[in-house]
């Protein structure tokens, strides 16, 4: 299950607190990206990049399950 | 099915409606009637029977008979970033962009800030021109359906599958980073002049050539374990600008490459290894070219060489392919 945007491990995602072993090249990608807007710390742009991976991961629900579990682990 | 028909070929599949991707020479292409398709330029292919160059038949990817529905549309640089919003619920958008134009550039720059952009498989080509005809001849583009041309707009044929089948994208890049410095740029880009080595300014040409670096060989970025390379296109013995296949991001660490001794064998080693059957595959018109493809076979992952590869981003010396499967509920 995908969890709230306000989690805290959202965050952790995007901001590169974290490495991640992602199975989708798309998933990948994204992250990087995200990780480029968001190495400036602008609180702003970390809500952003967090509302975008969120929404790649609810378009994306049946082909990520790996990957969400990646992120958050089994239980969320 | 052999993989490279003629004009006649091609034009009795459009005519039976059959969905599909084309890739050949533009007096070919230009001899197809309107139906579902969309193609560009470019006269090299990886065929069942080996790399070939032709100017007389065209590559065709079939797509499958249960695709449910295209739509092929034209996008100038100024509205490519509306390609996510024309995404289908769930589909795949196969692009195809001239090379060298206004379209190809921003693409490449700034397709992956654009919002959406990774939500749905986008895979494709850039278009080109055999090599010996780059100064006399221009790429372009087709959309099938509507029989528009373009040499700087991107043509997208955007195509829905059925409910319970999902499109995946991935790549086979046998480059990865040597161990060698770590090269950082400034700025976005498809030329560079300085950079940093290990954090120490420099002009990169210096750097390559002290280092007698064999420019055949790719930069290659890791993007959250996904090895992408950018290739080198040439040093201005006067400028010192060095120019790429692909621009380098600012951010990105990129080390050279490590050699790949025989790259057929080792792409037929790593597809056996995956165990796919590509229902569409692109490769570099460098990897033709470097690795001497002429005649070479690389297993069942036919398709074009090209001047640029997409899996959403502009990839360069790799090879992209797409396989459709059925979700388990």
């Amino acid at each position: 299950m995908i969890p709230d945007r306000n989690d805290p491990r959202w965050l952790e995602f995007v901001s590169g607190k974290r490495k991640y072993e992602l199975q989708n090249l798309s998933a990948r990608m994204l992250l990087t990206r995200l990780r480029l807007r968001t190495m400036h710390g602008d609180p702003v742009v970390l809500q952003q990049a967090i509302s975008a991976a969120s929404e790649y991961f609810e378009r994306n629900e049946a082909t990520t399950h790996a990957d969400v579990a990646a992120i958050f682990g089994g239980a969320s | 099915m052999k993989s490279l028909k003629s004009v006649v070929e091609v034009s009795a599949l459009i005519s039976a409606g059959r969905m599909m991707l084309v890739a050949g020479d533009e007096a070919l292409l230009r001899q197809l009637p309107r139906g579902l398709w969309v193609g560009g330029t470019i006269p090299y292919f990886m065929t069942d029977t080996g790399g070939v160059q032709s100017d007389t038949q065209l590559y065709v990817t079939l797509l499958p008979e249960w695709c449910l529905e295209a739509e092929a549309r034209l996008y100038t640089p100024e509205t490519l970033p509306q390609v996510p919003r024309d995404y289908p619920a769930n589909g795949i958008s196969f692009i195809v962009i001239p090379a060298g134009g206004q379209a190809h550039a921003r693409f490449a720059k700034d397709g992956g800030t654009w919002p959406g952009f990774f939500d749905r498989p986008l895979v494709g080509w850039i278009a080109g021109v055999a090599l010996e005809d780059l100064a006399t001849c221009k790429p372009k583009v087709f959309n099938g359906v509507t029989g528009e041309v373009s040499q700087d707009a991107a043509c997208v044929l955007h195509v829905s599958l059925p409910r319970g089948m999902v499109a995946r994208t991935e790549i086979i890049n046998l480059f990865t980073p040597g161990p060698g410095d770590v090269i950082t740029f400034e700025g976005d880009g498809f030329t560079a002049t300085s950079c940093r080595v290990n954090g120490v300014s420099r002009v990169l040409a210096d750097y390559l050539e002290e280092r007698k670096v064999d420019t055949h060989w790719p930069l290659v970025s890791d993007f959250s374990g996904a090895c992408l390379n950018v290739s080198f296109q040439a040093i201005n013995p006067v400028t010192r600008e060095v120019t790429f296949y692909a621009p380098v991001f600012a951010g990105i660490e990129y080390r050279l490459a490590s050699p790949v001794e025989n790259y057929e064998q080792a792409f037929v080693a790593e597809l056996e290894r995956r165990e796919v059957m590509p229902a569409f595959t692109c490769n570099c018109v460098l990897n033709y070219v470097y690795a001497e493809l002429k005649g070479k076979k690389t297993g069942h992952a036919t398709g074009p060489f090209t001047f640029g590869e997409i899996a959403w981003m502009l990839l360069n010396q790799t090879a992209v392919y797409v396989t459709f499967e059925r979700l388990t509920p």
